[in-house]
């Protein structure tokens, strides 16, 4: 019974991952997939932009962790000043997020 | 950064460093095998719980292999427990069946996953092949035709191992192809020092797949010899599987049928249930089924290198000095 439970989730994990499409977790996905790579910036008040290297703040540029997400509350408390950390996508047109920071 | 489990307590962080380090080097010499094997599991796990940019395939790998090496009894042979309290001749089974197919999982859907139009295209080698790696890649080869052809043979690769260990006819292919594409991989892409990690989980896989059963083979030498006495000490200290049955040509009283006493003074002679070998390929053999040259043994197959090499043996066996004393036997 043990052994079937171990299998099947040793199975379903992985496969269920084929269908998301996108670079995933748990998934044996090693080099299949090109990440999306955004670029992250911050406003300051009197609007001058900073570029901000993501890899010094993260100890593994991931491209299954969303960081448009999860990154610009950080980097409001890592850059005091700024106003808003922007968010592009590079090679999209017109796909901007901009995280107004507290 | 997101956690998934909250987040670790800084102060806890040495501690799990800690513990991952000793345990490790506890579970590695295999001295209370079961209880480093958990606490290495947990210091993984929470590590490769605790925040998202953490994760990585090889962690995650490397958990599943200890967890399933720890509930396999890992410690049973070759090992400080073993030597403490007996090696046990029998471990579970299903454990070592789950380690068995975790190749196949890894390759199987490592493969699959590849199989999308980026992929074959060649753009996401194109994007990680020769970049900060230790081999670069040739400027003039980087065109879409050369890392097309390089991703469907990738593809091809990672599916045919995920298959090839479990087939008798296959296996020793797959083993010489795994250790070639596992090279190819840390010389082309980085990071390297993650990937030789990966591919020596891998490798411990592998060994798995070995089809050798305890004494299923014997080696009979010329214990005439002192050459061929240095050879058969290394061949008993490298058999850690112990496959081989070692004797002295003079000790034993009734040679195995087709084998006569000439031979055995001519050439090492090697009796497997397959058949008989000698020379060079009774060497060669050997070689495929001892832990340390099992992945490139195979190499040693190809028809040039075994002509070269049954021509080194023989120049070898002629010149060699006999009639030592030998302290093998």
């Amino acid at each position: 019974v043990v052994f079937l439970g171990v299998f099947a989730l040793q199975i379903a994990i992985p496969a269920a991952k084929l269908r998301s499409g996108s670079q995933s977790r748990f998934g044996w996905q090693m080099f299949a997939r090109l990440g999306s790579d955004p670029w992250f910036g911050v406003r300051y008040a009197d609007g001058s932009v900073d570029t901000v290297q993501v890899g010094d703040y993260l100890a593994r540029v991931r491209s299954d962790i969303d960081l448009p997400a999860l990154l610009p509350p950080h980097l409001c408390r890592q850059f005091d000043e700024a106003v808003t950390v922007l968010v592009r996508w590079r090679g999209v047109e017109g796909r901007a997020t901009d995280y107004p920071c507290p | 950064m997101s956690q998934w489990l909250g987040p670790l307590p800084s102060e806890l962080i040495p501690a799990v460093i800690g513990a991952w380090g000793v345990a490790g080097f506890v579970f590695l010499f295999g001295w209370h095998t079961r209880t480093a094997g958990g606490v290495l599991s947990l210091a993984m796990l929470m590590t490769l719980l605790g925040d998202q940019q953490l994760y990585s395939n090889h962690l995650y790998l490397a958990l599943t292999l200890t967890v399933l090496l720890t509930v396999a009894d890992a410690g049973a042979a070759i090992s400080l427990d073993a030597r403490r309290s007996g090696t046990r001749a029998e471990v579970p089974l299903w454990p070592v069946t789950l380690l068995k197919l975790q190749v196949t999982i890894v390759y199987g859907f490592a493969a699959l996953a590849k199989l999308n139009l980026v992929y074959v295209s060649g753009a996401v080698l194109n994007a990680h092949l020769g970049w900060g790696s230790i081999l670069p890649f040739p400027d003039g080869l980087r065109r879409w035709e050369v890392m097309s052809v390089l991703a469907l043979l990738s593809i091809l690769t990672e599916a045919f191992l995920a298959v090839a260990l479990w087939s008798p006819r296959l296996r020793s292919v797959g083993f010489g192809l795994g250790l070639a594409f596992h090279i190819a991989i840390v010389l082309g892409m980085d990071p390297a020092a993650e990937l030789i990690v990966f591919s020596l989980l891998m490798f411990s896989l592998y060994l798995l797949h070995l089809d050798a059963p305890v004494d299923s083979r014997l080696v009979i030498w010329d214990d005439s010899c002192s050459f061929c006495g240095s050879t058969v000490r290394c061949l008993r200290r490298w058999d850690w599987l112990r496959v081989h049955r070692v004797v002295g040509a003079s000790t034993l009283e009734e040679l195995p049928a087709g084998v006569s006493r000439a031979d055995t003074i001519e050439a090492l002679q090697l009796v497997t249930p397959q058949g008989r070998a000698a020379g060079f390929e009774a060497v060669r053999t050997i070689l495929e089924v001892l832990p340390i040259s099992f992945l490139w043994a195979p190499w040693l197959g190809g028809r040039v290198i075994r002509r070269v090499g049954a021509r080194a043996y023989a120049a070898v066996a002629i010149r060699r000095r006999c009639r030592i004393v030998d302290r093998a036997s």
